[in-house]
């Protein structure tokens, strides 16, 4: 590749961003629901939820939503598609092409940010307090612990596996993830699952970079093993081709 | 050469896919592997693109290894998967586009869909392809770095007949430029064209192997049925070669078979008043010589 890899890892990333941009239900599931979600409990102020706990949940959805079930869904259909076979035949480095999907998720973040941050200013009167170092460390952190899940599940699972999964693990953290149900609300037992999950702890950094709150050490440390495990284990179990 | 295989093995669990398979391609050659469905030809071809690894035996191409020299060798090589490949929701301009960042000097989108007459589908999404297009495509994408080697798997496969055309003077044209070409097919057609040298596989291991004339005149037969029995030696007698029955049909081994023959054989037929229903002379090109060495496998 030599000198030609920054042309290589531009022209990839603007791939990425290019179908996920054309895919509808990653639209839906990455802008769509978290606006309306934010839109709808802001404005009801339904089950007594404040837009204070309702914004950093659902920066932490935003991020899951781009950052695991977007990118699952994805992959796994180029894994089926063998896409990832065809790059593979390509002196495209492998590394370029990781690269190249988390900046494209970085990106979608940013956007998913400014939507949900601006619109809880401007329509739900939403005082932020940002703490820069707990957002950058939450999207760090998170985007590489949903990033490494998901190609966990899209580079051992078939396709189909891997849609109905990811699917079904974005409905577990709407409900477990401190996202719009607090945490404490929920029976002690689904607490526990709760905090071994991403989630959780996500959501608890994202608290601490929007609000000021303070950021319990076991969520921090949760979070980092999960950003380390998960790429990890991803890279050393995922194959490139469906059986 | 351009192509070495050293007693390449490859086993899936229990089947054996390749089978101490020794092969070589020379520069500027195009070699296409013959063979029905699970000879192993794809499994063959997978590793010396690097895709897949042999249990035992070596590989080189342009002097290099598949895997460890990886990053050199792409720049060099094009690959035509058997199928797939490509986002289905990307166009078809962008999937080139996306492709040239990867080669140093690579061939300008414009060139490339002319080349292979897909500019009025530019803007087209890859799953709204026909399958010949989609085919055509993924051959753009095997040329898009100026390659010295190409791989093809079915380059043909679910073309129609003016497409299959087109595509067999697209990779007559590279041929003339020196690209060497190894490809794979089902099509005897397609291999006696292109082809200056045909290994026809079979159960992972070369059943036979030289250019389409080479094989074809190593099988010259000539074919007769009659409406009556007739003397074996008699017929032995005159081409001087042994008879073998296929069915009610004689099967001659001859090779060169002379006009004076003929002319014995039918007088003598004449004069038996025994009337000749079948006579063909040569075979039917490599199909037969295909169908003979694999007449063995179900699936052929």
């Amino acid at each position: 590749m030599g000198d030609r890899w920054p042309t290589a890892l531009w022209e990839q990333t603007r791939m990425e961003l290019l179908l996920t941009l054309r895919r509808g239900e990653a639209v839906l599931l990455t802008l769509v629901i978290p606006v309306g979600l934010l839109l709808f409990f802001g404005s009801t102020g339904l089950f007594d939820i404040t837009v204070e706990f309702l914004v950093p949940g659902l920066l932490t959805l935003s991020i899951i939503s781009s950052a695991f079930v977007s990118m699952a869904i994805a992959t796994g259909y180029e894994r089926k598609f063998l896409v990832l076979k065809r790059l593979g035949v390509t002196p495209l480095p492998r590394w370029i092409l990781i690269a190249a999907k988390s900046v494209s998720v970085a990106v979608i973040e940013v956007v998913q940010f400014v939507l949900v941050a601006g619109i809880a200013v401007l329509a739900l009167d939403w005082e932020p307090a940002f703490h820069v170092g707990w957002g950058a460390a939450g999207l760090a952190l998170g985007t590489s612990a949903f990033i490494g899940s998901a190609m966990l599940l899209a580079g051992t699972m078939r396709a189909e596996a891997t849609l109905a999964l990811s699917n079904g693990l974005y409905v577990v953290f709407l409900g477990l993830g401190d996202v719009i149900v607090p945490i404490a609300a929920l029976p002690a037992a689904l607490q526990t699952v709760a905090r071994i999950l991403p989630g959780a702890p996500l959501a608890a950094v994202m608290r601490g970079a929007a609000s000021g709150a303070e950021v319990g050490s076991a969520s921090v440390w949760s979070l980092v093993l999960w950003a380390i495990a998960a790429p990890l284990l991803a890279t050393r179990v995922f194959t490139w081709q469906e059986r | 050469m351009t192509i070495t295989l050293d007693s390449l093995t490859k086993r899936y669990d229990e089947l054996v896919a390749v089978d101490a398979l020794t092969l070589r391609v020379e520069p500027g050659e195009t070699y296409a592997l013959l063979g029905p469905n699970g000879a192993g030809k794809t499994t063959t071809v997978e590793i010396m693109e690097g895709i897949r690894t042999p249990d035992v035996g070596t590989v080189t191409v342009l002097g290099l290894h598949p895997t460890k020299d990886r990053s050199e060798l792409q720049q060099r090589v094009g690959v035509m998967l058997q199928e797939g490949g490509i986002y289905p929701g990307a166009r078809t301009a962008e999937v080139v586009r996306l492709f040239r960042s990867f080669y140093r000097g690579a061939r300008p989108v414009a060139e490339l869909l002319e080349l292979v007459g897909l500019s009025g589908r530019a803007d087209a999404l890859y799953r709204n392809l026909s399958g010949g297009e989609k085919q055509r495509l993924s051959l753009a994408l095997a040329l898009v770095g100026n390659p010295e080697v190409v791989f093809l798997d079915e380059p043909t496969a679910g073309m129609d007949p003016a497409a299959r055309r087109a595509t067999w003077l697209i990779l007559e044209n590279l041929k003339a430029t020196g690209v060497t070409m190894l490809l794979t097919t089902h099509f005897m057609d397609e291999a006696e064209r292109l082809a200056d040298r045909v290994g026809i596989l079979h159960h992972g291991r070369l059943a036979a192997e030289g250019s389409p004339d080479e094989l074809i005149g190593s099988t010259g037969l000539v074919r007769l049925r009659t409406t009556r029995p007739v003397d074996i030696i008699r017929i032995e007698s005159i081409f001087g070669t042994p008879v073998e029955t296929d069915g009610d049909a004689y099967l001659i081994q001859a090779a060169d078979p002379l006009p004076g023959q003929f002319a014995a054989l039918t007088e003598w037929l004449a004069g038996e008043n025994n009337l000749i229903q079948e006579l063909r002379v040569g075979s039917g090109g490599l199909e037969e010589v295909f169908l003979g060495l694999t007449k063995d496998s179900a699936d052929g």
